[in-house]
């Protein structure tokens, strides 16, 4: 991730970074301006999300790590956040009413669909020094409805949402389609196997019969896998729970 | 219990790892699909992909108790996941 100083914001700013930079002059007590041990030093910033290549859709948060190497800075940082829809050549900025918290909710159904996304965040400490950092690459908006979980998988729920009324916010785990295995291969006891239940054993299952073939579900079990998907002779079939 | 077949194709259910309010969000593998268990519905229902709007009806499946239930099919298999 690239990192850049983009902006000095003041006069004594730039005069403060220009008297740093001179490593070849000899001591610093020789410079009037001289601002001693106290002198600050410009924050950093890397933007993480996006960061390019990602497709996305209605809201998503922005995402950045944003330091300051003088003590209690960090926190007082000013966070600009900025996008452009065309590689750069324009920017307009995301407000940004939270300062330096890392992340900022950005509404992308108020903007049109592209490919040439970029986003920049700017940080700024109190000495008015400033580090900016943008995405690697370009990112994509595209019109619907996404969520992403947490193993990065984007879903669209456009028609979850707009037709059976599923609202986003009620949408919740989103710990990705390998978190919970379905059982594709179930094996069973049958009558005469040692392992057999007792005909006593009062746990609870899903029962079924299909042409006198009959088969039996603990719940506990599948509440582990949510599905079993079986097959009874040529029909396929699932389990849910 | 529903079938998983649909328009000939055999679909591979499993759990999205998405729940809505707090029910599971199902999908399956072959076509990205998401189904969902909604109440009253006469099967699991396709709520957003290819196959949205489509139905996965359910199958007579009942729930009981094994002693009930083997008291009534003396034959019955008993699922298990081996460790």
């Amino acid at each position: 991730m690239s990192e850049f100083t983009r902006k000095l914001i003041l006069p004594m700013t730039l005069i403060a970074v220009l008297l740093g930079g001179c490593g070849t002059e000899e001591g610093g007590a020789m410079n009037p301006m001289d601002l001693g041990a106290d002198e600050p030093e410009p924050p950093s910033v890397v933007v993480t999300f996006p960061n390019g290549g990602e497709r996305l859709g209605g809201e998503i948060g922005i995402k950045w790590t944003a330091e300051d190497p003088d003590p209690g800075e960090t926190e007082l940082l000013a966070i600009m956040v900025e996008f452009s829809a065309d590689l750069g050549r324009t920017w307009k900025e995301v407000l940004n009413p939270g300062g330096n918290t890392g992340s900022l909710e950005w509404d992308l159904s108020l903007v049109e669909e592209g490919s040439s996304y970029l986003i920049s965040v700017t940080a700024v400490d109190t000495s008015g020094l400033s580090a900016s950092d943008m995405s690697d690459a370009t990112f994509s908006v595209v019109a619907g409805i996404f969520i992403e979980d947490s193993t990065g998988l984007l879903w669209d729920i456009t028609h979850a949402v707009e037709v059976y009324g599923m609202d986003v916010e009620y949408w919740g785990h989103g710990l990705g389609p390998d978190a919970i295995l379905p059982v594709n291969d179930p094996q069973f006891f049958s009558p005469g196997d040692p392992e057999y239940p007792p005909s006593t054993l009062m746990t609870q299952i899903i029962g079924v019969e299909i042409g006198g073939d009959a088969r039996a579900y603990p719940i506990s079990t599948i509440s582990m896998r949510e599905v079993v998907n079986d097959w009874f002779g040529d029909e396929a079939l699932a389990v849910v729970y | 219990m529903c079938s998983r077949e649909i328009d000939g194709e055999i679909l591979t259910l499993g759990a999205s790892g998405w729940t809505y309010f707090s029910t599971f969000v199902l999908y399956d593998r072959e076509t990205w699909t998401m189904w969902f268990p909604f109440e009253r519905a006469r099967g699991l229902t396709g709520v957003a992909g290819p196959l949205a709007d489509r139905i996965l009806p359910y199958r007579p499946s009942v729930k009981t108790t094994w002693d009930e239930w083997v008291a009534d099919h003396p034959d019955s298999k008993y699922w298990y996941v081996p460790k």
